[in-house]
């Protein structure tokens, strides 16, 4: 069956002021219907704006897409007008956005502007999509729904906002739901109900999800399937149980061994020296290379491709050939 | 990523070489003049510049009613507007720093009678303020100082209180306080010193305001009284006598626009070189 | 909503109290009443008779006490270059000074914020770099050589538009334009940063990820929130707007209350300057409760908050 939506050899820069910085370096990924996708990496691994890119929301400038094809019903969203692509922003692929706090607009009410997409796309009377944004509320799980939807978002704590997030993404019933870090701001308990929130939709109304996160005890519960991005790169991508249980990367392993402290946050890891490599100052080779203990001089003449290494798996590293022990 | 044409070296460059002519141009005024600023030739009146028809020999930029060398009013109008202007500035400055300290600093009680005070005055059209106080004490280079001076001072209050109040609270300040160190000492030693950048470019564009209400004073007869050659009196002489003499009125106002314009000019390079992030904008 | 009002209203007694108090320490500053109100003849008996009515033997307090009562009352005393109580004349010439406020002012705010905007959407292009640089050199520009300029060109030169006074339309042109040009500069530069800022904001990105077109998201979700800095900066630029009436007045021989004012400064004529102070503060104070109620609307963060 073809896939819902695919993305091949993305890539997305910034022009700014130190000179250009490659965020998105040749990204390919499938994504099927109603399937559960994470996408794990450190910040400035590239993974939200892996994100923003595939419904060309990069502010530009700075910002800019240089190549590569997001295909979606047959059409690839890179190269289709600004006008055919507002059919599916928000309509067939939604987002929600790490900050609950700033990403609603302040001066309107939550209502008004869940109402905005309802009217937008599905052209429903302003009664009408009163009463679906009413509902709609309380489908995210928000009580007295009729009294919120007249709210402010100041009005309103972080995770209800995040909950409004929700309900607006999926007012127009979207096929996907790009979700950009949603509980990274938010309590711990709280981040949890968000989370079940999210899967019980993604079951009940059958869409597909892509997760981005830098918590892996969110991705080991969660999601079906995971990319491990490193300095703008898919470095592994694996099904969620294998992965666990045997990472081919050496990143990927170096992730894991910081596993044990589960709730903490991996914005940096001590189980991998060194830092991850400035976006203005990348090597030749794997960007990984300067912090792997396997690394080989060939590591560093050009950056490996993915290749596949079992069922559904695929890593970008020289060493997937040899034998796994000495891999390791 | 484009480069603005306007870059901070350029603004610098730019308005830094007008600053430092137009301060040349007041310390060297009698230099430069080839007449007495005052000297009155009752021949010579309303003669154009030297580049238009019936130009008088000698006095290239022209002559006012009196026959007064404009070119010589110019240069020494420039000592007045250069001396208000910087007095006014370092007036309002030391008060407005001063008191924006202690506020910061001290907090409770003081800071709010010194904060809603400047905040009361902000309220009030400093121009009217000043009219008004000209009006009561009269017009001379030094009343004029202090009204502006007095009248300006809630900038400095303002930026100075904020940036304290935040220092206040860095770990080394708090270190040095719980050391005993003298209230004066901690001020002069680890807070003054980290308002340098901002109050050098908060003064810089100041001295352009300043410029340019003691120019819109002596303009509406309440600045320095005539016959002194001041750039606002000069241009209020020439709205009279624009019909038949329009180079007198718009040679001062030429003098005023280019002098105010290069410190604009040198005040927002310097705002970009010590502040990168307002570059940006 | 209704409680915000009338609590702001609540300050504005406060606030002309205090006016009241300026303007009685500037009266007292400005010399002995009795020489001003008298010529040089005046006999010690005038004088003393005088010094009773105004009752100037009281204390200070009973005379600010005095003073206050009687500006309570509308009473700033009679005018001593024309007969007449001194608030009616300043009030005669409030009319032409709200014309050519207003004109200045909405010119300036309409004309500054679009070219703000435009200067935003353009950033670093020719639009932006000619409008920015014109409002860089507009705020060096001082305002009684502008109006001098204008004169010159459209006056003198085309002959299209009176010098100066008062009459037609036609008159008022010159004067609104100059005002408006003065306080321009300021609007767009504040609009383009403002813009800049809230472009870069996070529910501006959810909203084009809700398929918004650009036109909407700039008209809905952009410009609301970026007004909001100008709403304020409005306010502050109240002061600003009153030193430039009061030039341009003077300038184009306007018959408002700024050349009343500066006439009577002259004169001496000490009751229309401090009622012409008065009208000014209180004109001042309702404007900004006003920029205050406009801002409240726009913001319900300000609203309910």
């Amino acid at each position: 069956m073809a896939p819902l939506l695919s993305v091949r050899d993305l890539h997305t820069r910034f022009h700014t002021k130190r000179g250009v910085a490659t965020a998105v370096d040749h990204v390919s990924f499938d994504l099927a219907a109603g399937e559960f996708l994470g996408i794990v990496g450190e910040s400035g691994s590239g993974k939200s704006v892996t994100a923003l890119s595939l419904l060309r929301l990069i502010a530009s400038p700075p910002g800019e897409i240089v190549g590569g094809e997001v295909s979606f019903a047959g059409q690839n969203l890179l190269a289709l007008s600004e006008g055919a692509l507002r059919h599916i922003r928000g309509n067939d692929i939604a987002m929600i956005f790490q900050e609950p706090m700033t990403s609603l607009n302040p001066i309107y009410t939550v209502g008004d502007q869940i109402m905005e997409s309802l009217i937008q796309h599905l052209r429903l009377s302003r009664r009408a999509a009163r009463d679906r944004a009413i509902e709609l509320l309380d489908q995210v799980g928000i009580t007295s729904p009729a009294q919120r939807v007249q709210e402010y978002p100041h009005q309103l704590s972080g995770g209800m906002r995040q909950r409004v997030m929700i309900a607006m993404a999926i007012s127009c019933n979207p096929q996907i739901l790009i979700a950009d870090e949603p509980t990274t701001a938010l309590d711990v308990t709280i981040q949890a109900q968000i989370l079940d929130q999210l899967r019980a939709l993604q079951q009940e109304l059958g869409l597909a999800v892509i997760l981005i996160t830098h918590d892996l005890g969110v991705i080991a519960e969660f999601v079906s399937r995971v990319l491990v991005m490193y300095a703008g790169r898919v470095v592994e991508e694996s099904p969620v149980a294998p992965l666990f249980a045997q990472p081919l990367h050496p990143y990927a392993q170096g992730l894991l061994q910081s596993i044990p402290q589960i709730d903490r946050d991996m914005e940096r890891l001590e189980s991998i020296d060194g830092v991850v490599p400035s976006p203005f100052d990348m090597p030749p080779g794997c960007a990984f290379a300067p912090r792997c203990r396997q690394v080989m001089d060939a590591c560093r003449v050009a950056p490996p491709d993915l290749r596949a290494a079992g069922p559904d798996r695929r890593a970008a590293c020289l060493r997937l050939n040899e034998p796994a022990d000495t891999a390791r | 990523m484009r480069r603005p044409l306007f870059d901070k070296r350029l603004k610098m460059t730019l308005g830094g070489g007008i600053v430092v002519a137009a301060i040349l141009m007041a310390i060297f005024a009698p230099l430069l003049s080839p007449f007495d600023p005052n000297q009155q030739d009752l021949l010579q009146r309303l003669k154009p510049p030297a580049w238009s028809a019936g130009a008088a020999a000698g006095h290239w930029l022209g002559t006012d009613n009196f026959g007064r060398d404009l070119w010589s009013r110019i240069a020494f109008g420039s000592r007045i507007s250069i001396l208000v202007g910087v007095s006014a500035m370092l007036l309002a400055g030391v008060l407005g720093t001063l008191l924006g300290m202690v506020a910061g600093y001290k907090g409770g009680r003081i800071e709010q009678v010194i904060m809603r005070f400047a905040d009361a005055q902000l309220a009030f059209p400093d121009f009217l303020l000043a009219i008004l106080i000209v009006a009561a004490i009269g017009g001379s280079a030094l009343n004029l100082i202090l009204v502006l001076g007095v009248s300006g001072w809630m900038i400095y209050a303002r930026v100075t209180f904020g940036l304290t109040r935040s220092l206040r609270e860095r770990p080394y300040v708090e270190a040095a306080v719980s050391h005993g160190a003298w209230d004066w000492y901690i001020i002069r030693r680890h807070i003054f010193p980290q308002l340098v950048p901002v109050l050098t470019v908060v003064s810089t564009l100041q001295v352009a305001q300043m410029i340019l209400a003691e120019t819109a004073l002596s303009f509406l007869g309440l600045g320095i009284p005539p016959p002194a050659p001041s750039w606002g009196n000069m241009l209020a002489e020439g709205r009279d006598r624009l019909f038949v003499a329009p180079w007198i009125a718009n040679l001062s106002g030429l003098a005023i626009i280019i002098v105010v314009w290069g410190i604009n000019m040198l005040g927002n390079g310097l705002r970009e070189h010590l502040d990168p992030r307002s570059g940006d904008l | 909503m209704l409680t915000y009002i009338t609590r702001r209203l609540a300050f504005v007694p406060v606030s002309l109290l205090l006016v009241s108090f300026a303007a009685f320490v500037i009266l007292r500053i400005t010399g002995d009443p009795v020489q001003i109100y008298l010529d040089i003849n005046s006999t010690p008996e005038q004088e003393a008779l005088l010094r009773g009515q105004l009752h100037l033997d009281e204390p200070l307090p009973i005379q600010f006490a005095i003073f206050t009562w009687n500006v309570l009352h509308g009473d700033f005393g009679t005018s001593l270059q024309f007969s007449g109580p001194a608030l009616t004349l300043v009030l005669q010439r409030l009319g032409p000074t709200l014309q050519l406020v207003s004109l200045g002012l909405v010119l300036a705010v309409v004309l500054g914020v679009l070219a703000g905007i435009a200067c935003a959407i353009r950033r670093d292009r020719v639009t932006d770099f000619v409008l920015s640089s014109a409002a860089l050199a507009g705020q060096s520009m001082p305002s009684f050589w502008l109006g001098i300029l204008l004169i010159q060109f459209f006056a003198l030169r085309l002959g299209w538009l009176p010098t100066s006074g008062t009459g037609s339309v036609l008159h008022l042109i010159l004067p609104g334009i100059t005002l408006s040009l003065f306080l321009m500069p300021n609007f767009v530069l504040l609009t383009r940063t403002s813009v800049l800022e809230t472009i870069g904001e996070q529910y501006v990105v959810t909203a084009r990820s809700k398929g918004l077109s650009g036109a909407r998201v700039l008209f809905k979700h952009v410009l609301p929130n970026a007004i909001n800095p100008v709403l304020s900066f409005l306010g502050l630029q109240i002061g600003r707007l009153v030193g430039g009436s009061i030039i341009t007045e003077t300038i184009f021989a306007w018959p408002g209350i700024g050349r009343l004012m500066i006439g009577s400064i002259f004169q001496r004529d000490v009751p229309v300057v401090i009622a012409a102070v008065f009208i000014i503060s209180f004109a001042i104070i309702v404007a900004n409760l006003l920029v205050d109620i406009v801002q409240s609307l726009v913001d319900p963060r300000i609203r309910l908050g």
